[in-house]
């Protein structure tokens, strides 16, 4: 684990050149200083995240460490804050269109060389993309799962949230999270919601870090409005 | 589409939440999001966005809002991978220090 300083030498953008990206947003946003909800009542990142926080919860040793495994990988290994690169395009946005700006990540080994070269935290993405190069990688760059995805499959899209893996299958070859993301419709939000929990009582059984839940993608309009509310597990 | 506007109503709201639990300002949305994950038990990520026009700026934004109400950090896809790889690297290592810089607090 790297101290800061020594990761603070390594920053190629100081606050200075972060300022001139905000331009005439800069003190809109840097000197903002009177919060609704004050800062101390909330828990804050910090390096000691798992320790503080999570060592109060129902989360199994596993889990602990599979959390601690992504906060300390990267850049910001030790810093308690997350960079992740997420890419379930392949298949949920069509990988012709997703990937034409640069075809290169057709290619998964693509996808995972970016993500450790950037310095993230953890890559996200579909079974598919890292089964592919999985033994190579898994243990060398945290492993998120989304196992299941929009599909586009039928005609006309209904904005369907289907499993594309099964939460065994992703236990054997690839791990740490598992990232779950649906999207309720008014009439079958009960339905949907119902599944969703069940698998989520199978990960908690399977000893799976449930960081951040489960994001739900409430469509409001015909015009695909969407508002994403976090379900906290 | 906005609920609970016209008449129309929708689960249960308060008043008070717009007027007391945030304001317009990004940084109080955000927030108002991590008091909604459990007061920040549960870290806050928040999405890139598509790419566009200004993405390096943009991607900047989020961070310092994400960070500066509280959350955890970025989720960057299309801004990263729909590029040249040097740049997309550049791009997440730009968000990184927006995460690593001891300037920008906490609000």
């Amino acid at each position: 684990m790297q101290e800061l300083e020594e990761i603070e030498n390594n920053m190629n953008l100081d606050f200075e050149a972060i300022k001139n990206h905000l331009g005439d947003e800069s003190d809109y946003l840097l000197e903002f200083n009177e919060p609704k909800i004050k800062k101390e009542s909330l828990h804050i990142p910090g390096s000691d995240f798992v320790d503080r926080i999570f060592i109060d919860t129902d989360r199994t040793t596993n889990v602990l460490r599979n959390l601690k495994s992504i906060f300390n990988h990267g850049r910001l290994s030790g810093t308690g804050y997350l960079s992740i690169l997420p890419v379930d395009q392949g298949v949920e946005h069509s990988a012709a269109a997703s990937f034409t700006p640069n075809p290169d990540y057709f290619d998964p080994e693509k996808i995972i060389e970016l993500a450790i070269r950037g310095g993230c935290n953890a890559v996200a993405s579909t079974l598919g993309i890292l089964g592919a190069v999985s033994r190579k990688y898994a243990h060398k760059i945290p492993f998120i799962v989304k196992i299941n995805h929009n599909e586009l499959l039928t005609h006309p899209n209904n904005f369907d949230q289907i499993m594309f893996a099964d939460v065994e299958q992703a236990w054997i070859w690839v791990q740490q999270l598992l990232a779950a993301q649906s999207i309720l419709d008014q009439k079958e939000a009960i339905d949907r919601f119902k599944r969703l929990v069940r698998l989520l009582n199978m990960l908690m059984n399977l000893d799976w870090a449930l960081f951040c839940g489960v994001i739900f993608v409430i469509q409001l309009s015909k015009k695909m409005e969407k508002t994403i509310i976090l379900l906290l597990i | 589409m906005t609920l609970n506007q016209d008449g129309a109503k929708f689960g249960k709201w308060s008043e008070k939440t717009y007027t007391e639990l945030c304001s317009d300002h990004p940084i109080d949305l955000t927030r108002f999001q991590v008091a909604n994950c459990y007061m920040g038990r549960i870290g806050l990520i928040n999405s890139g966005g598509a790419s566009g026009q200004n993405d390096f700026a943009q991607a900047i934004r989020t961070a310092v809002i994400n960070k500066r109400a509280g959350g955890t950090g970025l989720i960057s896809g299309r801004k990263a991978f729909q590029r040249p790889m040097e740049e997309g690297i550049k791009l997440l290592n730009a968000i990184q220090d927006v995460y690593i810089c001891p300037d920008i607090t906490i609000a």
